[in-house]
């Protein structure tokens, strides 16, 4: 006989589901079975078996209190909830058949969570877009810093080529030193645009660094020279210590544009009293030290004015920081750092570049001049559109003993090559229309000449492309003297 | 000696519980995603020194209906907590289930940090899974497709259990 209270219980929980009802002894062993084992998909217990033989679901159970187990899968067809209800001597497991509600609870949570999987897919899509969005964003703020930058480091020399040009058109100044200075700042001009355009290839701001000997006075001289306009403007008293005859290894035009940076921003933030640049060695560092009576700098903006992307916004006064930031970069591309060593408002400010001591590299040197003697009979053949050009490189090549034949187009040039004994080709890439790669084939097969490109500022790609399509070597624009002859030298010899 | 030990796996749904027990059991996975409803059971037996561990492992259904598990860890000998590498919402059951169920604290448990296949598309940080350590957990990237680490971490809690 079944108690009342299992009974009860069964009618409450039945509800035209399939039902067993198992009675076991207080040693959890089954002694009665009630229903149908079937209905909830189980085969029917032998009697005095332990139950969690029959239930291995039940192992570890104490039966101690009364216990429910939801859903319990029996098998792949059928569910069931099991319910243990504890009574004096006999107690009594009921399982009842959930099998129905449980394809369908299992329908709606599988809809459920394939629905969350798919969203949580697109979320992290999304996610990702808006990552890429802002790294978009972020890369244009740089190239728009950069491109700031340039317009920044270009003021400098601009000033001198255009302050000297104009004193020399008007006649008041000695015109040897005005071109001096003027050349010297076009040339400061091409090495700051190359390694602006260094900036903008590389994240890291990989700047090439060329270590040469200078001597401290003939460096603190060039900056003199460069910045001595910006000064007087001001009527400031620029201190620079030309006396110091120490030699140091350095890039030259790289550590020269950090000291002007950090002079100019001194100049820039100091109303009266003197800008000071002064060198020391000091544990194996070479350490310059520019020294202001200006307005200081804030405590909360001393590490803020070497990132250009907060200080801009935050820094009323606008455009110190840029500077700041490209001389760091430049600093750390030789190994070195700026730092603010000292800064108030009462004296001004202290902030110094340190660059490590560093050997200078063991380099091959040639006899040039033995070189010079053997082209003596030699000659060029130089293919550019523009005339400005063609004129720069006879008169570069003026003093060597080449002789320089000039074409504007392949058309004039291939006369040349018929007519002339050419021993190697100069050219530019765009003549017009026509690219020198589509004759470039023509004049090694035909002539068996060795055919060198100018490209303006080249990337090392563009570089290995040229060199891919067939031509001998590439020469850098704007050209120098010097390296206009070292190559042609180079492989007229070969 | 022989014994017999609850053990329960929580976790998030979708975060492979039945794939890791499925792996573990019969060294299978399976592609494709069906999601638990309820609690399955399957039973592997250890030995572990001379004693004859039978684990009993309760595969739970995900974690995402209130309080439903109650039922299921009454009596729990050892709790293995599974989270997706893949998906950080899963760590959140942590907190859940540890504030409505203290208890649970107590009991001997690993963590699983399955999927640990999916390496392009694992995003759980590096100091999470580190955090976890620090609390002298026990916590094991692994993956239920490939296996990695998957038997060490359940004979790891076996382990603990019998100790």
């Amino acid at each position: 006989m079944i108690p009342k209270k299992v009974k009860s219980f069964l009618l409450k929980q039945k509800e035209g589901n399939g039902c067993y009802c198992i009675a076991i002894n207080d040693k959890h062993l089954i002694i009665q079975c009630f229903g149908n084992p079937g209905l909830v998909g189980v085969s029917a217990p032998t009697f005095n078996m332990p139950i969690f033989e029959f239930l291995p679901i039940l192992v570890t159970e104490t039966f101690e209190e009364d216990f429910e187990i939801p859903f319990y899968n029996v098998n792949d067809d059928y569910v069931c909830n099991i319910y243990f209800l504890k009574l004096p001597k006999v107690s009594y497991l009921i399982l009842v058949d959930r099998s129905e509600i449980f394809q369908v609870t299992q329908k709606y949570q599988q809809f459920a969570h394939d629905d969350n999987i798919s969203k949580n897919k697109f979320k992290r899509l999304a996610e990702e877009l808006d990552k890429a969005k802002h790294s978009l964003k972020k890369s244009n703020q740089e190239k728009a810093t950069l491109i700031a930058m340039l317009s920044h480091e270009l003021g400098t020399p601009l000033t001198s080529i255009i302050g000297y040009s104009e004193l020399l058109i008007k006649g008041g100044s000695n015109i040897k030193s005005g071109l001096e200075t003027i050349h010297r700042n076009a040339l400061y001009l091409q090495h700051m645009i190359e390694n602006t355009l260094m900036f903008g290839k590389t994240e890291s701001g990989g700047v090439q660094t060329n270590l040469e000997s200078t001597s401290v006075a003939v460096l603190f001289s060039d900056i003199f020279v460069t910045l001595l306009p910006a000064v007087q403007k001001k009527k400031l008293k620029l201190i620079i210590d030309k006396s110091c005859k120490d030699f140091i290894n350095i890039d030259v035009t790289l550590c020269k544009q950090v000291l002007i940076n950090l002079i100019n921003n001194a100049i820039k933030y100091t109303e009266e009293g003197s800008v000071e640049l002064k060198y020391s060695l000091v544990k194996k560092h070479y350490v310059f030290s520019v020294i202001d009576t200006g307005l200081g700098v804030a405590k909360d903006l001393q590490e803020q004015i070497f990132s250009p992307w907060e200080r801009i916004e935050e820094n009323s006064e606008s455009g110190t920081g840029i500077g700041l930031f490209i001389s760091r970069k430049l600093a750390h591309s030789m190994g070195g750092d700026i730092k603010l060593k000292y800064s108030s408002k009462e004296f001004g400010s202290i902030f110094q570049l340190i660059l490590p001591v560093k050997d200078l590299p063991v380099v091959e040197t040639f006899d040039r001049k033995a070189l010079i003697n053997n082209i003596s009979e030699k000659s060029l053949l130089v293919i550019d559109d523009d005339y400005d050009i063609l004129i720069l490189i006879e008169a570069m090549l003026a003093t060597s003993e080449l002789k320089v034949h000039t074409a504007v187009n392949f058309t004039e040039a291939q006369t040349l090559l018929e007519n002339e004994e050419i021993d190697l080709v100069l050219t530019d890439y765009n003549l017009g229309s026509v690219k020198a790669s589509s004759f470039l084939e023509t004049i090694k097969n035909k002539y068996d000449l060795p055919v060198l490109l100018m490209s303006a500022l080249p990337s090392n790609c563009d570089k290995n492309n040229y060199l891919t399509l067939g031509f001998d070597d590439v020469i850098t624009k704007p050209l120098s003297v010097e390296n206009l002859l070292n190559i042609i030298l180079t492989h007229i010899q070969r | 000696m022989k014994k017999a030990k609850k053990v329960c796996l929580i976790g998030r749904f979708a975060v492979g519980k039945t794939s890791l027990v499925k792996q573990f059991i019969s060294q299978q996975f399976g592609e494709k995603y069906k999601t638990t409803v309820g609690v399955s059971i399957s039973t592997k037996k250890i030995q572990i020194d001379d004693i004859e561990l039978s684990m009993v492992i309760w595969d739970i259904a995900g974690f995402e209906q209130d309080g439903h598990y109650t039922h299921y860890l009454r009596g729990v000998h050892g709790i293995i907590w599974v989270l997706d590498g893949t998906e950080p919402e899963s760590f959140e059951i942590l907190d859940i289930v540890s504030k409505s169920m203290p208890e649970t604290k107590d009991v001997p448990s690993i963590y699983f940090i399955n999927k640990c296949d999916l390496l392009d598309e694992w995003v759980v940080e590096e100091s999470a899974v580190n955090d976890l350590k620090k609390e002298d957990h026990i916590v094991l990237k692994c993956s239920a497709k490939t296996g990695e680490n998957v038997e060490i971490g359940f004979n790891k809690l076996a382990q603990l259990m019998v100790n």
